[in-house]
């Protein structure tokens, strides 16, 4: 179905001219224009010409660019994954809010940031004002059961097997390295180390020319399944040297 | 430059210590006597809109050459000489190596990295560092750091 035959539709003709489009356009390219307001409702943004643009809001339904996601040469399950996406509340539990979504999928239960939160706060793993350490991520799925391994120098392989097998993976990137591609004027350079988790749900090797990872990023407004090349992903991930969470359930 | 700090990220306290949300900055060298010491400090960021808000760094974590012994791991927050910083603030947006100064900023920037790097590897084959080496290095880091940091900066070099 596509976006034009949701229900309860608005139609929004947002014509507003922006001073500083770069950023926001590179956004949009990663998420296809889709991003989810709610549970129940989606924007598209659609390029008009440069610096208008138009939004369209739908009631959820299964945008068609969404169907791209069910083929054989995708690893994971974008889909499914993508509906446990939600934005981080705090400025610091990306890593938090990553075992979360990672717990609801394997355990198909529905969990709390807040309560994982305080939990991870009572056992000394998590510190608002800073964050998770490297050590310690992972260990709120451990507690709830799952099998977990870090891994300090993955591989795309090592990620595309974990998602083969069942299992989910939150990787360490640097989000700015993301958010800043060469082709931007304002370049952060240079971005050293990680400093932000993401969970990878999906490989995408439909067009082997063109090898794109699917994230839940919850640091980001438009972060649900929004997709990278492989070159950008990599370079973002090499910052942490390729660390990754692998979780499977206990009973794989 | 890239795997003298491959070797810090891979220490057991640095990944104990210091939380992953918290970005490697520029690192500085200090000569102490017969060692030298190299600080790499760890601040976060704010991406609003195009802006990168930037926070003075909190952890730090300290290397000695020759040996390439971890000596220190710290969060300044409980370092005295940091008591008056708002570490929970953002001081500043990244700016230097914006727009048309971002090619030139850029070359600075793997300039000061290849040439840290290269006094690392100077002193790790038992060679001296001399005092006009490390005046050249400081030269090339206060070009590049935020003018936010200065003040950090020139107190992470007295140390």
């Amino acid at each position: 179905m596509g976006i034009e035959e949701m229900g309860d539709f608005e139609e929004l003709e947002i014509q507003d001219r922006l001073e500083d489009i770069s950023e926001f356009e590179h956004s949009l390219e990663n998420s296809q224009g889709l991003e989810n307001l709610d549970e129940t409702h989606i924007r598209r943004t659609e390029r008009l010409e440069e610096g208008i643009y138009r939004d369209t809001i739908g009631s959820f339904g299964m945008p068609a660019e969404m169907d791209s996601l069910e083929n054989e040469l995708i690893s994971g399950e974008p889909l499914e994954d993508m509906e446990h996406w939600h934005m981080q509340e705090g400025d610091m539990s990306c890593a938090v809010v990553c075992q979360e979504f990672v717990a609801e999928e394997l355990l198909d239960t529905e969990l709390n940031e807040q309560d994982l939160v305080e939990f991870a706060v009572s056992k000394g793993w998590f510190d608002p004002e800073t964050g998770t350490t490297l050590e310690d991520t992972g260990n709120i799925l451990e507690y709830l059961g799952l099998e977990v391994a870090q891994n300090e120098h993955g591989s795309i392989e090592d990620i595309e097997r974990t998602l083969e097998e069942g299992g989910k993976v939150i990787a360490g990137v640097n989000n700015i390295s993301l958010l800043t591609p060469d082709s931007m004027e304002s370049i952060f350079y240079p971005s050293l180390t990680a400093n932000h988790a993401v969970e990878v749900i999906g490989i995408d090797r439909t067009d082997p020319s063109n090898v794109k990872v699917i994230l839940n990023d919850p640091g980001l407004p438009g972060g649900r399944g929004i997709t990278y090349d492989l070159e950008e992903f990599q370079t973002a991930w090499n910052t942490s040297g390729g660390f990754m969470v692998s979780a499977y359930r206990s009973d794989k | 430059m890239k795997e003298y700090i491959k070797q810090v990220q891979e220490k057991q306290a640095v990944r104990s210590m210091i939380p992953m949300n918290f970005q490697m900055g520029f690192p500085v060298l200090n000569q102490k006597g017969q060692e030298l010491l190299a600080i790499f400090p760890y601040y976060r960021t704010k991406v609003e809109g195009s802006q990168i808000h930037m926070s003075i760094p909190r952890f730090q974590a300290v290397v000695t050459y020759p040996s390439g012994r971890l000596v220190r791991v710290e969060d300044m927050k409980y370092n005295s000489r940091y008591q008056e910083v708002d570490f929970s603030a953002y001081p500043g947006v990244f700016s230097r190596g914006t727009g048309e100064h971002a090619a030139a900023y850029r070359e600075a920037v793997e300039r000061y990295l290849d040439r840290v790097g290269a006094l690392l590897k100077q002193r790790s084959d038992q060679a001296e560092i001399s005092a006009e080496q490390i005046g050249l290095m400081q030269e090339e880091l206060f070009q590049i750091i935020e003018p936010f940091y200065t003040e950090y900066y020139r107190k992470l070099l007295e140390e």
